[in-house]
């Protein structure tokens, strides 16, 4: 004959319950997977170049060759990545108190944001935000603005004075 | 003859004695000794044909063309990048050159543990002799190390450290310090104008740009393989089929198995996907004010230090302590900080020298299906990283002792380092998910060799258990993590494979 639940037993069965449904209904919430990025995403991207990158931001286009990167990639990891933005500005309005969308804070409120996730106990918050400051800062930097302003030299200069031997497969190139 | 899954018709068939899976240094071995022997083999390449010309030295258009994921590959828990190539040649096209020939000790543990007696250094001399003549192995000299590479020579000097210049697989070679992005002037003797063109010039045919989904399975045969034809923009434009008598799959470490698990290959070992190595590495910068270091330029891996490694020198630590060149797009992710402050300590790039740690990892992750692409569940397990910590901690205290104002680690939480006496900095520094960069460039195991089905996924020739003519050749057949750059020792165990398909497969299976 089945007994009623001791109030711990009862505890258990809702932290149990509580471990299902509170993904489950987290995962409706969040934003849909998507295979490019919408305008809220590139807002939360320019939004973060400026933080990270600092004076001189405007002068670079990361959206351009982000865009072009996820044209690279397989379907998967396409709308996983292309969902990143959207999800860290989803759930920085849940931790944040005002609410507000990311790209709309004041930039110190930004810098602030971001720092909580950078350095979060929560790994799956580290793993984004140091996914996305990655990924923001490789494309700054990749940019000639971003180059030239770390001293980098870019392409070999002597390149073309070379011999550029073709790859040979018994056809002409 | 080249064919591309860009130009072919969309529904592309093709029968051949062997089709081989890959074109990196395993799979276009394997191609070449099968073609040699007089065989139809047909190479499927996943990446495109990339000639150098095509190798225009911008780091963010390279990635994306030559590594697969454009390199943003993770592990699941997005601890660790994995970067890997998908290019026809493999990673081959954009490693460091780097040629060690396996460490014996290495070997001994290899032929003792899993059984597999053509694996003794005797046995694999002239293999390896037959390589290194292919790919014009030749040992740096001193005198051409880039300013970087010799800072840290002269660092583990002063400390009474055991280092080396490095074998490299260069020919004619112009220090022009692009080899992760691909050799434009093809003095990188990489699989893709070596063993590739010599397995065409007997006949192979290469089909790129397409994807092998599937291995196609009847009883205890392969026969054939199955995947889409993708576009220049990696888009699908087509199925194709090919029907072999024999199949060899060389996809690498994360590839191989994510093709044979969701191809529902029989696996009485059980093991296929796990034993996943990865030697993470993490980079240690010096800063030497007013000094242009410039590591990028010159030959970006010429010295390595190997007093701490295992393999190499019965050290406990077991890592490698390689002189590296980092680009800046890479280098930005490393310094930390935010906006001005980080600005700045980037425009003194030119003055910091960068090495990284390649450590012997003692605890594997696991390769597995996930929702359309390998699973790779990895964590850097607290043994390796404390290893790690003390592998930095000697790297720091090389930078130190030839001359570094500051040593910059891959932590978010430690600024820098400026004497030994601040190397205990490194004690809270933080080795968990998002608090250290790391770097993944070797993927090795998940396909073990071993002597029987309980101990390996493949047999000491290479061949899956449960069937004929099913083959590996790759990083994945490794028992153990190799402890030093993996190239040559892929290259030769995918001959020993050809030498077993030739033995067991070819002389009676094929029709």
């Amino acid at each position: 004959m089945p007994t009623r639940p001791s109030r711990r037993q009862f505890f258990a069965l809702g932290a149990a319950a509580a471990v299902l449904v509170v993904p489950a209904s987290l995962r409706a919430a969040l934003p849909p997977a998507q295979s490019r990025f919408g305008a809220d995403d590139e807002a939360v991207l320019d939004a973060l170049k400026r933080v990270l990158y600092g004076p001189g931001a405007d002068e670079i286009d990361i959206l351009t060759p982000l865009r072009e990167t996820l044209g690279f990639l397989d379907e998967a990891q396409q709308s996983q990545l292309a969902s990143l933005p959207s999800t860290f500005d989803w759930l920085s309005r849940v931790l944040v108190p005002t609410g507000a969308a990311f790209a709309t804070l004041s930039e110190g409120a930004q810098a602030a944001a971001l720092e909580d996730w950078l350095t979060s106990p929560l790994p799956f918050r580290r793993q984004v935000g140091q996914a996305l400051r990655q990924l923001v800062l490789a494309h700054c930097y990749t940019h000639p603005v971003g180059q030239a302003a770390a001293g980098y030299a870019g392409p070999w200069l002597g390149r073309h004075l070379l011999p550029v031997h073709a790859l040979r497969f018994g056809e002409p190139e | 003859m080249r064919l591309s899954g860009n130009t072919v018709e969309p529904e592309f068939h093709r029968r051949v004695q062997a089709v081989v899976v890959g074109t990196g240094p395993g799979g276009s071995t394997v191609a070449k000794r099968l073609a040699d022997a007089g065989l139809d083999v047909l190479m499927v390449e996943a990446g495109a044909y990339v000639p150098a010309r095509e190798f225009s030295q911008n780091e963010g258009e390279m990635m994306r063309k030559l590594y697969r994921e454009a390199g943003l590959r993770t592990t699941d828990n997005g601890a660790m990048a994995m970067l890997h190539g998908s290019v026809v040649g493999g990673s081959s096209v954009v490693n460091y050159l780097d040629c060690f020939r396996t460490p014996e000790t290495l070997l001994f543990d290899w032929v003792k543990r899993f059984g597999l007696p053509e694996l003794t250094p005797e046995k694999l001399r002239p293999r390896f002799e037959k390589i290194e003549e292919i790919l014009h192995v030749r040992k740096l000299p001193v005198a051409n190390l880039n300013l970087n590479n010799d800072l840290l020579r002269r660092g583990s000097e002063a400390l009474g450290w055991k280092g080396d210049t490095f074998h490299r697989n260069a020919k004619d070679c112009y220090g022009s310090g692009f080899c992760d992005l691909g050799c434009s002037y093809n003095a990188k003797q990489s699989a893709a104008i070596t063993f590739v063109p010599l397995a065409t010039s007997q006949g192979a045919t290469l089909l790129t740009d397409a994807r092998v989904e599937r291995v196609l399975l009847s009883g205890d045969r392969a026969t054939g393989v199955e995947g889409t034809l993708v576009d220049e923009a990696r888009q699908s434009r087509g199925r194709f089929r090919i029907d072999a008598d024999l199949v060899v799959v060389s996809g690498g470490a994360i590839h191989t198995p994510y093709l044979l698990l969701g191809s529902g290959v029989d696996d009485p070992s059980g093991q296929l996907g796990r034993n996943f190595w990865t030697h993470p590495g993490t980079p240690v910068c010096g800063w030497y004010p007013g000094q242009r270091v410039a590591n990028y330029e010159g030959i970006k891996q010429g010295w390595y230090i190997g007093e701490f490694s295992d393999v190499l020198n019965q050290n406990p630590i077991g890592a490698l302590i390689e002189g590296i060149g980092a680009p800046p797009g890479i280098t930005a992710t490393i310094f930390p900080g935010l906006g001005l402050e980080r600005q700045r300590q980037l425009q003194r790039y030119n003055e910091f020298t960068a090495a990284g740690i390649l450590l012997r990892d003692s605890v594997p992750g696991r390769i597995g299906v996930g929702k359309g692409r390998p699973s790779i569940d990895w964590s850097l397990a607290p043994a390796d990283a404390h290893r790690m910590k003390l592998a930095v901690a000697r790297c720091a205290e090389a930078w130190l002792a030839s001359g570094a104002a500051a040593v910059l680690t891959g932590h978010s939480r430690v600024t820098s380092i400026r004497s030994t006496a601040e190397l205990a900095k490194l004690d809270d520094a933080g080795w968990a998910s998002g608090e250290v960069a790391l770097f993944c460039f070797h993927q090795m195991g998940t396909a073990r060799m071993g002597h029987s089905p309980q101990v390996g996924v493949v047999s000491p020739t290479g061949r899956m258990w449960a069937y004929e003519n099913l083959y590996v050749a790759d990083s994945s057949l490794f028992p153990t993590a190799s402890g030093v750059n993996p190239q040559l020792t892929i290259y030769a165990l995918a001959d020993v494979v050809a030498d077993g398909i030739l033995h067991e497969a070819a002389g009676s299976q094929l029709h």
